[in-house]
Order: C-alpha cells, then structure tokens, then sequence
C-alpha cells in the first residue's frame, strides 16, 4: 500500500513518526516563514550535513519563500526531486535525505544532503605493497567509485547500481567497462546477484558466496581486493568488479587460480624479479600445504628418502619424544594457528606479549622437555612463514595442510600423491563464471602463459586473457613488428 | 554461454597428451619392452620398426573412427553390424576396457605393495587408488583431459629428469654391437609383439564425437605413436646403458632400480621418491581414463543416456577383480600370462574386430549411409 | 549424488585410517644400520650389523669417541632368517635401506655367494648403491668395528676410504648394481674391493691409550671374481694397473726411476715393481714422481692370424711432481727419456698385472671379452662360452705415451745448477 502525502502537514507528520515507529534518531523540525507559510523537515539525525541543511535550504526559505510554488527557485542546492510517495521519502531518508513537506501542497521535496562521518583513505594492511599506490578503499561507496574512475577516466566505465538485502537494503554497484567486458560474464553476474535473496548483506563476502560457481569448494572462484589500482586492472582485462557499501572489500569476476599468485607490484617492477617473486610464491603455496603431511610421511613411512646424516640427526631428536609424528604435526600445526589467531584478535600490545610466549614456550621449552622434537619445530615455523607470500589462499592452505598431515601419517606418499592429485584436479575442474577457473595452465593458452607463473616484458603481454575476452582482445601494438 | 558451448569438448594437443602418457605409463612403471624379442641390446630398433607396424594394424579401426566421426567405437559398431552382432561386439569392447582397467589397478598395486608398503593389505592400496579415479572420472572428460595438461608435462619432466641425472651411470657400449646378435624375424616379432600390445588406442577409437577438431585424428593417431615410442626408447636405452641387458632383465622395475643409483655429488641421491610420485600420477591418469571409457561403452552399450552411475559399480568390480588376482599370484614377476592375455584379447580388439566390421560396412555401404541420412 | 558420494568417501577413509597404519615405522622403532657383514659359518650364515645410536644433537659433544654405534648378530639357515633372528635379540627393528657398506667374510664368498645375495637385491629395503667389500682372509665381523679416522661411526670411516679411491688408484669402489651389471656380462667378470685390518705402527702418544692395540683398516687391493667364484686377490700397484687399463684413473701418481744420463741404463725397473705401501725399497734408486692430470686408456681386441691379441693403450698427460736425478729437463730430448721411463714403469706394471690375472686367475675382469663382441660378433657367439680359457692364452700388447705438460713451480731439479 502507498502512503500518499496529504496536504495537511500533520498528519504527514504523524505518518513519517509511525513510518519510522517513532524512533529516536528521527528528527522533525517544523518551522514558518516570514510570510507565514508552515513547513517542516525530516531527516535521520547524523546522516546529513546539518551546517548546509541550515545555511542554503531553512535560511533562504524563511527569508525569501512567499509562493510555495517557487521554492526550487530558492534553495541553493542541486540535488533535489519531488515525491508523492511516503514510502519514497522514506526510503530515500534511508540514504541520507532531507524531506522537505510545505503545508497544503501534497508533495515532498527529497533534498540530498547526506554527509557522515567516514574513515581517512589508509593503506591496506593486508595488501600493503612497496611500489604503487598506497590508497585503499573505505567502506564508503561513492569514495570507492570515484577512486576507481579517477584510474579509468573513460566514459566506457559503467556503474550499475544495485539495492539489495530485503532488510538491509544494501546499495552494491557493478562495475565494468563497456566495450571491454564480455557481454555473457555481464549478463551471468547480473543474473545472478538479481537472484540473491537475503535479508542482509552485512559485507560482500555475503556476496561472494551468494554467487559463486561451486559453494562448497575450499577454494573461492571470486576475487576479492581492497585497492582500486588492482580493480582498475582487472576491468581493463575484461572482469566485472562488484562494490559493496560499507566494506572496504571489492570483488572481481571472473577470478583465475593464478590471480593468487599474481600481485599488483608484479607489474609495476622488472619483469625478472616478478617471475622469481611467483614461483617462490608458487613454492611456497605448495610447502605450506604440503610440508608437514610430507615431513609426517617421510619421518614414518619413506625414512630411506631422507639423506642418512639428516636421519642420523633427525633419529636423535625424536629419542624420547612420546607422541607419534602425525600426533606432534597435528598438535604443532594447531598450537601454531592458534598463536596467530589469538594474535590477530588481541589487542597489539598483549599481542606481542602472545607471540613471544609462544615462540619461547612452544619452540624451547617444548623442544628441552623432549615432548616435541626440533626439527617439528623447524617445519611449522617454516610453513607458517611459507603461508604468508600467498595471503589470499590462506584459508584453504590451512585446511589442506590438516588434510595432508592426515593422509601423510595414514599412508605417506602415496595418499599424498592422491590427495595432491584429487586437490589439482579440483582445481582445474572448477568454473568461474563459465570461465575455466585455472585458464592459461588447464586448458593451456600461449598467450595467457606469458602472464602466468612467468611475467614476460610489458611488451610482449599484447593480448587479454583469451578465456575471458574474445572481441577486443589487442591491449596495445606489437611493438616489435614495424 | 559462449564458453559453455563445447563442454566435453577436448583439444587436439589434450588427446595426445593422454594417449602417450596412457602409453609411457606402462614403460616408465615396469618396462615390460626390456623382455621382449629379440631381448638384448637391439630393442630399441624393435621399438622403432613397431611404428610401422602400428599404424598398420590399427588402419581399420583409424578408418572407421574417421567415417563415423560422431560416433564413439560402441554406437558405430552397432551402427554397422547390426543390433544383435553388434550388440555382442560392443560387450567385448566393454569387457576389453574392464580387463585393462583391472590390468593396470592390479600391476599398480603390485608395485606399490612391493616397492613401498609390503605389509599394507591389498584392499587399502586398491581403494585409494579407487577413490582417486573414480573422483576424477565423476569430473567429467573435460577435467581429466584439463589434468592431463598438468600431470602429463610433470610426468615426462620427471622421466628427463631422471635420465638427464643418471649421466653418469651410463656405459652405452652396452648397445653395442647394432643388429649383430638378433636376427631379422626376433625383430619383427618384437615388433609386432609391442605395436599390438598398444591397446591404448582403444581410447582412441572412443574419443572422436567429444575432439574440438575431428578432422585431427590420423595427426592425433601418428603423433601419439611416434613421441611415445621416442619416449619408450629413451626409457629403455638409458635402463639398459645403466645396469646392463641382463641386470635390467631380472628387475621387476628397471627404470626404478636405475632411478635408485643416481648419485651425484652425495647431495642428489635418494630421488627414486619422485619416480614414484610420477608413477602413482600416470596411473591414476591411466585407471581414471579406462574407468571412464568403460562406464562410457558400458552405457552405450546398454542404450543408457548418462555413463556417471556405472562408474562407481564399474569401479566396484575393478575393486573385487583386483583383490581375486592379486591375492593369489604376483602379476608382474609371473608376468607370461598377463602378457598372453594382454596379447590375445588386445589383437582381437584392435584387429580382429574392427576388420570383420570394416569388412561388414564395405558390402553394406549403401544402406549405412542411407540410415545416417535419416 | 554428489553430497553423498562424497560423505561415502569420507567415511570409507575414516575407516580406513582408524583400522592403523601397517607399514608406519616411527623413527625411535627403528635400528638404522650402515654396514652389514655377512659370514659363512658351519653352513649358517651370520649377519652382523652396525647400527647407529640415536642421540640427540645436544648431548653429541659430550659422548665418547667411538661409542655412537653398537653392534648386534643373527645367526640363520640365510640371510633373511639371520636378519629375523635379530629381531628377538635386538630391540629396534633392523633398517637396512641406509646400509652403505656390506662386508663379506672371505668364508662367505667361497660358495656361490651370487646365490646367496639374492636376498639383498629382491628386498626392496636394501640400496643397489651399497658398497661390496670382502674381508680379506678374515671374518667379516672381525674388521668392523674400527673407526681409526676422524668420523666418528666405523661405517662412514669405511665409506670415506672407499671414496678417497679418487686421489690414490690403488683400490676399486663396486657397488651392488655394478657388481650384478658385471656378474651376468659374459664378456666381463666382476672385480669386488677388499678391507684388511693392519695393526698401527706404535706412534708415541701423549695420552696412552689403555687398549692393547691399535688398529686401522685399509682398502688398497680388489678381489677378482670368475662369476660368483673368488679366484684372487690383486694387490695394491696390481689394482692401480687394473684401473689404469679400465680408465677409471682421474687423478694418482706415478712413481718411476729416474733415467741416468746414458739412456742404456733405465733398464733394471724391477726391483721398484712392487711399490706398495709395506714393500721396501731394497737400494737406493732415484724415484721421479708424475702426477696425473688426464689419463685415456683403450682396450682393444684383434684377431692376427688365428691369434687373438689383447691391446691396451694409454695416453698420459701429468704434470713432474717430484724429480731426483741429475737431468737437464730443459732439454727436449732429456725429457723425452724421462717421460719415456714412465712409460716402461707404467707398462711393466700393466703387463705383470695382465699376466698374473691371465695365467693366475683365468677370469676376464678387464671386459675384453665385451670389446670382442663388438668388434666380431660372429666369431663371439662360437667362443663365449669358455672365453675365459681363451682370454688366459691371449697375446698381450701394452702400448704406453705421457707427456708431461708442466713442472711445477720450478724448472731444473733444486740439486741441480742451472747451466752446468
């Protein structure tokens, strides 16, 4: 049902009030002119920019209004529209406006003033980076839109806004650029987020996992990032970049396997560096997954593959510890994650505090009282470090790393070997948005694999990625044909 | 979807990948060629003049793969010769692809329960094995050929690896004297002996409707056999220059027990684990594809529309086969049956069967065409 | 389906994992052992075993030396039972696959000994790179236990002997895959090393030890084979001749009697034949030394009027190591005569060795036999059935070339002055 505006301004009032259940950040001010014309102005407290509100719009009306009817020849203020509707007021209140209703006109002025308080422009602490820029999205969305634009200033670059979450009603916006983006992977994401349907959407990764290809995979097919150079340059590759307000969190689809191992510094270095900075990535993607089930599987089933003196010394440092090799990876493994999460959480000066007992505790005292053995320790603390050159896998290495320290104590390489081979496999088979998830290895393209594990020169990268791109797919001239 | 569209749609390069790993598996786990006529320094020559006889004998089968492009070897089979005989034909193929299957789980097993968990029971080797395959053949063609893109180029770099490695273990005067102490007929009795024993191209024959480009498949075919016999050659001419003719005759794995002798500089030794680790790859490579083809023609076979279902009870039989083979006798040491059987039905299979159907289409051209027309 | 299929898996897995691991060995149930020896005893075979104590690394310094191995014995009907009879003696389960070294008793190689291995190659356990050596005239277990280097476990000390064979080619280093790789060549016949344990000449200590004796091992020497039948031993200079026909000689010395001025006399080198370590020098003969910087040696076979006729030949290049004598080395001719006199050296050796392998041994162990498949295939067939009788009544022809390429630091000999 439509709740029309009446004329008398009352019971407008008595509307908003009830519309609103009369809450407390609601704020009602009725005022008259000096020509004795009554009228009143609601808008949710903190929302807008009051300073303004006072100034251009109540100071010019109660001066210079006679005539209702000219008062858009008064306000100073270039966003503004009429409604018949109390839902519309209501829900543009929402947002941050100010409804304006004059006595015996049965319309309502929505003026857009919204003005909050929002956070500095940081660096992302999770994505800092040593060249490049430092910006970082807010959880503000028209910040993040224009920090976006401000890379890609092209009239090609399309904002479609969304409002979803029944409850919520969460303002997302997809991004993309017009002639460069694949029509089908467009459609594909409109389809899909117009059958999201939720009461809330408290952060994109609501999003995410709303309309991802396959949601019980360990392995998100969506990407996701907090600085706009990195969005400007997957749109520029063809993705769709999905913005949500309220978190500092961008999306990009569709997402390759290799984009985790990609970094945005790759390109602004020397491409040589940039190769060996991905396939140490690459290595140690595969050591944190892989190192403690192996050390497991090596120490208890293959001790023949292990160089004799290390045995010898390895042999020596397991004299007297009581656990079993899975039982001491497992519980090593887990007092490690347990360090970095109590880490994470608490406050940074007890946190230094946790981590100090932690090291000194788990790694000495443990080790001199024989229940762990050294070099358990070694391959832990190792791991842990391998974990964080690839931070956006880190979710599923956890989990893959349990995995492996099981199947490694139950029956060494060779359920590692299967599980290695059943993990890749459920890699490859994975689709992002109709886009094979490990694109320029599984299926294999030349051209995708100058941008892969390798990075060649900027100028021989001439091409988009093929599997997401089939029309305009040149990004600039063979520099090297004349 | 544009992308989409050619789901089970697999590449040219993707076939080939599989059809030589399906191939080099067999030489890189257990090089049965080191036995095989005339059995010394000359093998290598044997593997080269199989080519030849490959490509010869598989020309009715390359034929009629190439005249019903859109059809798998199961529903052209049926196709040709009728509902009852063709029927019949295509149970044997079913069979043929089950008994390779169970051939390979069994030789694998073997391997892994003799080289690496003497005390495991056989079960447990068989159904991780199992759960493996039968995984990765629930994923579809598209991912094992996807897979193969991946483990294929890892599996030949461990074979380089390996032999790049072994430098110097090698004495090649071994090889020597060429041609002097085998005779002509040994020759070509080895290579008839290995060129029919190439039963993979079975895989092949039920591959055309899902290739990207059909008109690939005789480049597919002569590619395929000549870089898996370049390969296998490889194997057996570094094996031999390593230990010798006669040593690499009484190993159950020659490749194996060269890959244990590397040693250079005290600091790369004890890598015979990757050997394994590419070993357990090709096989699971190998058993899903067979799994998957069997369900295929199983299904066909039976005029069912979904080949997913008979995977798992496929696998089930693989499973109890396995277990009644394995449990009474080793497989590769007393290796002359599984080489009679694997001779037999796989010259019935690539030979036998497709010249009698090619035979059968040649006099009833006419009306098989007419019927392709409706 | 998928769910379900899934959930199957898992519980199967579960199931799996909880019924145990069977072949799970942790570390501190394991006896990892590095020499293994085998003796032939009242027709039971007995295997001793060294086996490496575990110790942490902490503790490692404060240990006394010699005390990180201990040492256990199985006596069995073959190997495989004297190994299981350990078990029931010795707490750890008996880890072979790190063995380097296996020691045979000479007792144990006087049978069919290739029989008797089978064991050690059909197990997947034991390395094919594991060094044979045969204790000569002595009991396997005798010579273990003897660490006179700086390693500290016998079993490395021995490895480390076999290894310097690179700097001194007085000994040979088979392993098990070679050894097998020679055994079943019909053209070539297996050469093992040997170990003996010498007692230490009494050196003046200032600590003295309270054991009654010291002892060391040594590896110079190789036991030739005919199959799997020991005929004999070679010794020292006799290995360093077999290595030098074979060409496995990178680096060593060649030690020679310096000519005199008149060329006739360099012709009485037989009385410095046998330089080995404990041969003495009976006179004073002035001995040069030429160290080898590249070696080449090719063995070839030809049959002359009915005669088969065994080749070698061998190209020398080294550099003067030590020169005594009162030559001027200056001089183009003068140098030809001494790297002449190394060649008659070298060459006398190699024909007393090939004699006393020929006429002693009558086993093939140099691979003539291989070189004359190769080179008449036609006529092998016929013959390699008993080539090892043919190869004893061969004609020999030794062929030796050096030339030395560099002096060292200095020119003319330090007793020398120049210009006289």
């Amino acid at each position: 049902m439509i709740h029309l505006i009446s004329k008398i301004l009352n019971n407008n009032r008595e509307k908003i009030k009830s519309m609103f259940n009369n809450t407390s950040d609601l704020v009602i001010y009725e005022f008259e002119t000096v020509s004795n014309i009554k009228l009143m102005v609601c808008y949710i407290e903190g929302f807008i920019d009051k300073d303004l509100l006072d100034k251009d719009i109540i100071k010019p009306i109660i001066l210079n209004l006679d005539n209702p009817k000219d008062i858009e020849k008064i306000i100073y203020i270039s966003g503004m529209e009429e409604s018949s509707s109390l839902q519309e007021v209501a829900d543009n209140m929402i947002y941050g406006s100010v409804a304006l209703f004059i006595d015996r006109i049965s319309k309502c002025y929505i003026i857009s003033l919204n003005c909050w308080e929002k956070r500095a422009i940081e660096e992302p602490q999770a994505e800092a980076v040593v060249r490049g820029s430092k910006e970082g999205f807010i959880e503000d969305l028209t910040t993040n839109k224009v920090m976006i634009r401000r890379r890609i200033r092209n009239n090609d670059l399309v904002f479609e806004d969304y409002i979803i979450g029944k409850e919520t009603k969460t303002k997302i916006s997809i991004a993309y650029i017009q002639g460069i983006v694949n029509e089908n992977i467009l459609k594909e994401v409109k389809k899909r987020i117009d059958n999201i349907d939720i009461d809330g959407i408290l952060e994109s990764g609501y999003i995410e996992q709303l309309i991802e290809d396959s949601h019980i995979s360990l392995i998100s097919t969506i990407g996701n990032t907090q600085k706009p150079d990195v969005v400007a340059g997957k749109l520029l590759e063809g993705r769709v970049a999905v913005l949500c307000d309220n978190t500092p969190h961008v999306l990009t689809m569709p997402k390759f396997f290799i984009e985790d191992i990609q970094s945005s510094e790759d390109y602004y270095s020397r491409p040589f560096y940039a190769t060996f900075l991905r396939w140490l990535r690459i290595f140690s993607l595969f050591l944190s997954i892989i190192l403690p089930g192996l050390y497991v599987a090596l120490q208890t089933f293959h001790q023949e593959m292990i160089p004799t003196v290390l045995l010898i010394t390895m042999a020596g440092a397991r004299e007297g510890v009581p656990f079993p090799a899975v039982i001491e990876a497992f519980l090593m493994t887990l007092i490690l994650e347990l360090i970095k999460e109590s880490g994470i959480r608490l406050p940074k000066a007890v946190g230094s505090a946790v981590s100090i007992v932690g090291a000194l505790v788990l790694g000495q005292a443990a080790v001199e009282a024989g229940i762990v053995s050294a070099p358990m320790v070694i391959i832990v603390a190792a791991t842990a470090i391998a974990e964080f050159a690839v931070p956006p896998l880190t979710e599923s290495i956890i989990i893959y790393r349990f995995v492996f320290i099981f199947l490694g104590g139950f029956m060494g390489l060779y359920a590692i070997t299967c599980g290695l081979i059943m993990i890749i496999i459920h890699i490859i088979s994975l689709n992002s948005f109709g886009v094979p998830y490990a694109f320029p290895l599984a299926p294999g393209n030349k051209q995708g694999l100058k941008d892969s594990v390798v990075r060649f020169p900027l100028r021989d990268l001439i091409f988009r990625p093929k599997a997401l791109e089939k029309r305009n797919i040149r990004r600039q001239r063979n520099m090297r044909k004349k | 979807m544009e992308n989409l569209e050619n789901i089970n749609k697999i590449s040219t390069y993707q076939v080939i990948l599989l059809i030589i790993i399906y191939r080099v598996t067999i030489a890189f786990t257990y090089l049965p060629v080191v036995n095989i006529p005339p059995g010394n320094q000359d093998i290598w020559i044997t593997l080269l003049m199989s080519i030849p006889y490959t490509i010869l004998l598989c020309v009715p089968l390359l034929y009629l793969g190439n005249k019903f492009s859109d059809y798998t070897l199961i529903e052209y089979t049926e196709k040709i010769s009728g509902k009852i005989a063709g029927k019949v034909i295509s149970i044997y193929y079913t069979g043929f692809l089950l008994l390779l299957s169970i051939i390979n789980v069994a030789t694998l097993v073997e391997i892994l329960n003799s080289a690496l968990f003497p005390e495991t029971p056989t079960w447990i080797t068989t159904i991780i094995m199992l759960i493996t395959c039968v995984y990765i053949a629930y994923k579809g063609l598209k991912s094992i050929a996807r897979g193969g893109e991946i483990f294929v180029p890892f599996i030949l770099g461990v074979i380089l690896l390996f032999i790049i490695l072994g430098y110097n273990n090698y004495d090649f005067t071994v090889l020597l004297p060429v041609l002097k102490d085998s005779t002509f007929k040994e020759l070509n009795i080895g290579a008839i002996d290995s060129g029919i024993k190439f039963s993979d191209i079975i895989i092949l024959a039920m591959i055309p409707p899902y290739l990207e480009r059909k008109e690939d498949l005789n480049k597919i075919y002569i590619k395929s056999i000549i870089y898996s016999i370049f390969i296998i050659i490889l194997l057996v001419v570094a094996t031999q220059a390593a230990l010798g003719i006669e040593y690499a005759k009484h190993t159950n794995f020659p490749f194996f027990t060269f890959n244990r002798l590397i040693n250079l500089y005290d600091f790369i030794q004890r890598i015979d684990v990757l050997s394994v680790v590419g070993w357990i790859t090709g096989n699971v490579g190998k058993i899903t594809g067979y799994l998957y083809f069997t369900s295929v023609a199983f299904s066909q076979t039976f005029d069912k529309n979904d080949n997913r279902p008979y995977i798992i009870p496929i696998a089930g039989i693989v499973f109890i086969a396995t277990l009644l083979i394995k449990d009474r006798r080793s497989i590769l040491s007393v290796g002359k049956v599984l080489q009679k059987t694997i001779l037999i039905t796989s010259t019935i299979a690539l030979f036998v069967l497709p010249t009698i159907t090619l035979v059968i289409y040649l006099f009833r051209k006419d009306k098989i065409s007419n019927t392709n027309n409706d | 389906m998928k769910k379900k299929i899934l959930f199957i898996n898992i519980i199967v897995v579960i199931a799996v994992a909880l019924t145990g691991c069977w072949n799970a060995m942790e570390l501190n149930t394991l006896g990892i052992n590095l020499v293994l020896g085998l003796d032939f005893e009242n027709g039971k075979v007995i295997v001793t075993a060294e086996i490496i104590e575990p110790v942490p690394a902490k503790e490692k310094s404060a240990m006394e030396k010699g005390s990180a191995v201990t040492y256990v014995q199985g006596i069995g009907d073959n190997i495989f039972d004297a190994f299981r009879n350990i078990t029931l003696k010795f707490d750890r389960k008996l880890y072979i696959a790190h063995n380097k070294i296996i020691i045979f008793g000479e007792g144990f190689v006087e049978g069919e000994s290739a029989n008797d291995i089978d064991m050690l190659v059909r197990d997947h356990e034991l390395r094919e790179t594991t060094y044979f050596l045969i204790a000569k005239e002595a009991k396997a277990y005798e010579v273990m236990g003897i660490a006179a280097g700086l390693e500290e476990i016998p079993g490395n000390y021995i490895l480390k002997l076999i290894n310097n064979f690179k700097y001194n080619p007085k000994a040979v280093n088979v392993n098990l895959a070679e050894y097998l790789r020679h055994f079943y060549d019909m053209g070539r016949q297996p050469v093992l090393g040997i170990i003996e344990k010498k007692e230490k000449k009494q050196i003046n200590k200032l600590k003295k030890s309270s054991k009654d004796k010291e002892y060391e091992l040594s590896v110079i020497g190789a036991a030739a084979f005919n199959k799997h039948r020991l005929v004999g031993y070679l010794n020292g200079t006799e290995t360093k001749a077999f290595n030098f026909i074979m060409g496995k000689v990178k680096t060593g010395i060649v030690t020679f009697p310096t000519p005199n001025e008149s060329v006739d006399e360099i012709s009485t080198p037989t009385l410095v034949m046998e330089s080995d370590i404990d041969s003495q020098r009976p006179s004073k003969i002035s001995m040069s030394t030429i160290d080898i910087i590249k070696l080449k040696s090719k063995r070839d076979v030809e049959i002359i009027d009915g005669n088969i006729v065994l080749k070698v030949d061998i190209r020398l290049r080294g550099s003067l190591e030590e020169f005594i004598g009162n030559m001027d080395i200056s001089s183009d001719i003068e140098m030809k005569e001494i790297e002449k006199a190394c060649s008659q050296e070298i060459k006398n050796k190699l024909m007393n060795t090939l004699i006393k392998v020929q006429k002693e041994f009558e086993t093939d162990i140099f691979g003539f036999g291989n070189i004359f498949h190769r080179k008449y295939p036609k006529e092998w067939h016929e013959i390699k059935d008993n080539w090892n009788e043919i190869f004893s009544k061969s004609d020999l022809q030794v062929e030796v070339k050096t030339n030395v390429i560099r002096t060292g630091l200095i020119n003319e000999p330090i007793g020398r002055i120049k210009g006289k």
